[in-house]
């Protein structure tokens, strides 16, 4: 009896902790889908007029950042922003990790994002737009009245996809030093000597676990309600 | 920008001999992450009282936690829970000596586990009902529906998301770094530790696992290609 009061108040302890470093993952994770979404219609847009050489390098990019694994793409943009800015003589030695943990994630879920946008401004029927046209819109006011709402309804739940994958992969963010949940109970572990290790891990994917439930039913419920 | 091409080119080739064990750590976690899958469809098709809702809870768990947890906490208890089983049933497994190869193919097969479970059943529901009633009015048993009418449909259905699992895993083998398995990413970070270029070793790895990738990608696209062959029309 006393032994499972010991591990659930250490399990309650290490919940405090874990949930003291929620902010930071809340940030990286806001602000990534923010920079990622603007930056992902962009592409998307680049892709879809098919100008050649803005489209070559369009194509390359998002085929790199799926391709690669998060891993890599933090260690390239965290060691390598820096040594390619070095002989410009802007030294970056003092930023901390968070912004070039942003910087990744938005980069990496633009790309995903483009192809959800991509695939979901095809699928809607062209006759929407010809009818359009025929009726005197302009190309820009098919796309914001017609189209994209539309093309918004189709790719709800492959944006919800892509948040809760946003979220589950900003815990990758620890190996490039930032404290999010998983770097903090990374460092409590090692300050403790491995003490509370079990019960740090199983607080942090908890806590995921209950987060990404609320994100799908939040995403749910905007599926359910979005009308225009 | 001192950016080191003599070590780049040179580290090329040793960093590419982990290539085929990221390949075959991906492969075999997906083999068995596939009967772990077909497991769960069967309790779900069923409805086994009990196991339905310890699936539902073990596939919200596995969807809603990231990889690396999930290898970091089998990391560190999976030499634990051998040790007690060696006590409680008399087993002699070397506790302290578990293979970090295996954890981390456990881990990624439990994880793919979950995926491929709800791509076969959107697979299988995606098959008309009616095409195995008219199976069962010809005769065939329901094992020879599924083998010979159901599956190849569902096959269709199933390998886009497939492929995209198998590519997610391809790049999540790349955590494995982080409980010393010694995969690509490893393998990089070994090679650019002599000299500290960490930047030259990662483009390099970051290329192969583009290669990579790319060539499952267009594999998949052919094996889509084949499957579909059937639906071909007869032309005049």
């Amino acid at each position: 009896m006393n032994l499972l009061k010991n591990v659930l108040l250490g399990f309650v302890e290490s919940l405090g902790i874990v949930l003291s470093a929620f902010p930071v993952t809340v940030l990286i994770m806001i602000l990534s889908l923010i920079f990622g979404a603007i930056f992902g219609a962009f592409l998307t847009f680049i892709r879809l007029r098919k100008r050649p050489i803005s489209y070559a390098i369009a194509t390359t990019f998002i085929s790199f950042m799926r391709g690669t694994p998060m891993l890599v793409q933090l260690f390239l943009v965290y060691y390598g922003i820096p040594k390619f800015l070095q002989p410009l003589g802007i030294d970056l030695s003092d930023t901390s990790p968070v912004i070039f943990a942003i910087i990744t994630f938005s980069l990496n879920s633009a790309s995903f994002l483009s192809e959800v946008f991509r695939s979901a401004y095809l699928a809607v029927d062209k006759g929407q737009q010809e009818a359009a046209f025929s009726v005197g819109l302009t190309n820009w006011q098919t796309v914001k009245r017609i189209i994209f709402p539309q093309a918004l309804k189709i790719a709800l739940p492959n944006i919800g996809n892509s948040v809760i994958d946003l979220f589950k992969e900003t815990s990758l963010a620890y190996s490039i030093g930032v404290l999010d949940m998983l770097g903090k109970a990374r460092q409590i572990i090692a300050l403790d000597y491995g003490l509370k290790l079990f019960q740090i891990y199983i607080a942090v994917d908890i806590v995921y676990w209950i987060c990404c439930i609320i994100i799908e039913k939040i995403m749910n419920s905007i599926e359910n309600d979005y009308t225009w | 920008m001192n950016f080191n091409i003599q070590f780049a080119i040179q580290a090329f080739p040793k960093i590419l001999e982990a290539a085929p064990i990221s390949v075959f750590i991906t492969v075999v976690s997906i083999i068995i992450g596939m009967f772990i899958a077909l497991l769960i469809t069967f309790v779900r098709i069923n409805k086994i009282p009990v196991l339905i809702q310890l699936t539902k809870f073990f596939i919200s768990f596995v969807r809603g936690t990231p990889l690396i947890v999930n290898l970091y906490i089998l990391y560190f208890t999976v030499p634990y829970l051998i040790s007690d089983l060696n006590v409680k049933m008399g087993w002699h497994i070397n506790a302290n000596n578990v293979n970090s190869y295996v954890i981390a193919i456990m881990a990624f097969s439990l994880s793919s586990a979950a995926f491929l479970s709800e791509i076969i059943r959107s697979a299988l529901s995606s098959v008309d009902k009616g095409q195995s009633e008219a199976a069962y009015s010809v005769g065939l048993t329901k094992l020879q529906t599924l083998r010979r009418i159901v599956i190849p449909q569902a096959l269709i259905v199933a390998t886009p998301n497939l492929a995209n699992i198998f590519l997610s895993l391809m790049k999540g083998t790349s955590l494995a770094y982080a409980v010393s398995v010694v995969e690509l990413l490893g393998r990089a970070k070994i090679e650019a530790a002599e000299g500290f270029n960490f930047m030259e070793a990662y483009v390099d790895v970051a290329i192969i696992y583009w290669i990579i990738s790319f060539i499952f990608e267009k594999l998949f696209v052919i094996y889509e290609t084949r499957l579909k062959n059937y639906k071909k029309e007869v032309t005049t």
